[in-house]
Order: C-alpha cells, then structure tokens, then sequence
C-alpha cells in the first residue's frame, strides 16, 4: 500500500514539477495561421531548450554574428542609454503607403511597420537585449545566453515578441 | 522668518532635481507640403545620438571625427577653419552676406550664437541655421579635413531651442533640442 501511494505522489509530482519548472523558466510559443492551411502552434519550453543545448555540439550552441564585432559595446552602451531614457516616440515615418513607428515603452522598444499588405510588430524587450549582448563573446552569440534572457525578462510574459500579419498568414512569437 | 529660511532649505535641494536630471533631446521633423506628403519625425535623447556616432563606419566619422576630403573635394575644412578662427573674435556683425538676383545668403554673429539665413526669393525657400560659437569651436576641434562631430554634438547638449529651420516651399525641416521627449 505505501509503496502504491509512494508511486502515485511521485507521478503526480513528475506533470506539477514539469509545470512548475515552465512557469518559471517560460515557454517561446510560435504560431503560424496560414491563409489556406492548417494552424501550426508550436510551444518551447525554455527549460527543455536549455537542457537540449547541453547535448547538442559546440557548433549549435553559439550563433557567429561577426557583424556585431567592434559595436556590440556600443550597443550595449546604447541599449543602458535607452533603458534610462523617458518613455517617447523616437521615429514616425508615414510616408503615403508605410507606416513606421519606434517607440520605448517602458523597458522595451516597440517597432510598428505597416503598409497596405503586411503589418509587423516587433516588441524588444531591453533588458533582454542587454543580457544577449553581454553573452556576446568573440563574434559569438550564446544560444544558452538568448534563453536566459527570455527566461529572466519578467516584463515579456504574455507579449507578442513578433506580429506579422500579411495576406497569406499571421506568424506570432510569444513568451508566457 | 527662521521657518521660512528652513522651508527654503528644505524645497532647494527637490526642486534642483528636475534640473539635474533633464535630459536634452534632438528633435527632428520632415514634412513634405503636397497632398499625400511624407512626414518624418525623430526624437532622440542626444546621450543615445552621441553613442550611436561611434557606431558610423570608420571610414566616415572615426573617433567620432568626421573626414569631409572623400566627399567633396571642393569643400576644403581647414580653410573653413582657418577663416573661422578670423571671425570667431568679431563682435556682434555681418560676417557674409552675399545678395544675388534672386537669392539673399546672411551669416552674421549675433551674441554667442552664428546665424546664418538664406532667402530664395525665385522658389520662396527659407533656410535658419542657429548655431553656438561653442559648437562650431567644437567642430572645427579636428585636424587637417576633420570635422569633430562629437565634440560638436557634445556642445549641443548645452542649447535649447530651434536650431536649423528651413522651408523651401515643398518641404519644411525643423530640429531643435530640448528637455521633452
């Protein structure tokens, strides 16, 4: 009997503990809705991604982004500068057909594109950003350092990170 | 009396806060005047400018110097320079004024600032350039044809007001700085 109701404690614990360990690392959900076609939903956990990277080789765990070389400092610098300035518009552009609009709201910079077939919002979360670029090393990105930036970035829980909207689909990208 | 003077005491430090902690920003706005026009608008805290300046290729601004020789061989800076440190002591005049049939171009120092107006009679264009002795000092701060961007924008963070205006008619830009995002 006890070792029954020791079986059953621990295989409810093993859905709770898996909950747990989501709702406090987060979870990347990807959702594509094509026009004409079926809806995909795809969730990651971020727990789990952190421990697929530990298996997976060298290689796959770090992004090269040379480009960013000399300027990741300064961007960092310019990411700090941002966190500490007063929430504005920073560009509008409304040029006929396009629209463009770069805003900071609060500790994110949201950037708005829309023209007559495609709108996109891209929501940057800066103390995320801060994080990636400090695990920036050698013109390397750490993948491992991109998910601790999701995962630690409370502010993005239930924000769209990417919204694009065309014709043909609607992709998201959200955090919970 | 004594309470008043340690009211005052009191208020003088929370009320040098919002001074200390203003901010300058650039503000830049494009407006087109014909229907269906483009409008632009920019506004950055100066700080966020003065950063992303390091950012620009080496080639074009390097050590937030910027090297004009490769743009425009007929735009000579350390000429520029040396007749700027001519005028940089003239007091309060008409430094160039230049009167075509159809155009007025007017640089004159007025106080610490250098304005320069030009008025375009033949398309109704209007150009107002407001700009600190201190900056141009600054500017010209470089070597040989190096115009030294970030000293100039430095000096910026110390004005407030219009800068440059200019309205030829089919288009209107206006920048300034000040402390309002």
């Amino acid at each position: 009997m006890f070792v029954l109701k020791t079986a059953a404690v621990v295989l409810l614990s093993i859905p709770l503990l898996l909950l747990g360990l989501v709702a406090s690392s987060g979870l990347v959900v990807v959702d594509v809705k094509p026009s004409d076609g079926p809806r995909i939903v795809v969730p990651v956990p971020l727990f789990l991604a952190h421990a697929a990277l530990s298996f997976a080789p060298q290689e796959a765990t770090e992004v090269e982004v040379p480009e960013l070389g000399e300027y990741s400092e300064i961007a960092g610098r310019l990411v700090a500068e941002l966190r500490d300035c007063d929430d504005a518009v920073l560009v509008e552009v409304d040029d006929r057909d396009d629209h463009v609009l770069i805003e900071k709201i609060g500790d994110e910079i949201a950037i708005e594109v829309s023209s007559d077939d495609e709108e996109v919002s891209v929501r940057i979360p800066l103390a995320a950003a801060a994080e990636v670029l400090e695990s920036y090393d050698g013109g390397r990105l750490r993948v491992a350092g991109v998910l601790d930036a999701l995962s630690s970035s409370s502010s993005l829980s239930g924000t769209d990170l990417v919204h694009v909207r065309s014709e043909n689909e609607e992709v998201k990208i959200w955090v919970w | 009396m004594n309470r008043t003077v340690l009211a005052v005491l009191l208020v003088l430090p929370f009320g040098a806060i919002p001074l200390q902690a203003q901010t300058p920003w650039i503000h830049i706005e494009v407006d087109e005047n014909e229907a269906d026009a483009s409008h632009v608008k920019v506004n950055l805290p100066l700080s966020v400018v003065q950063i992303a300046l390091e950012a620009a290729p080496e080639k074009i601004v390097d050590e937030g110097r910027i090297r004009i020789d490769h743009i425009d061989k007929d735009f000579d800076v350390e000429d520029l320079r040396r007749m700027w440190n001519e005028l940089r002591s003239a007091p309060d005049s008409e430094l160039v004024t230049i009167q075509e049939k159809e155009e007025t171009v007017s640089i004159r120092r007025q106080g610490e600032e250098i304005l320069i107006e030009v008025d375009d009679r033949k398309d109704g264009g209007k150009v107002h350039v407001r700009v600190p002795v201190t900056v141009v000092d600054a500017l010209f701060s470089g070597e040989g044809q190096e115009l030294n961007l970030k000293e100039a924008i430095s000096e910026l963070k110390s004005l407030r007001g219009d800068i440059v205006r200019v309205d030829d008619g089919e288009t209107k830009v206006r920048i300034w700085i000040d402390e309002k995002d």
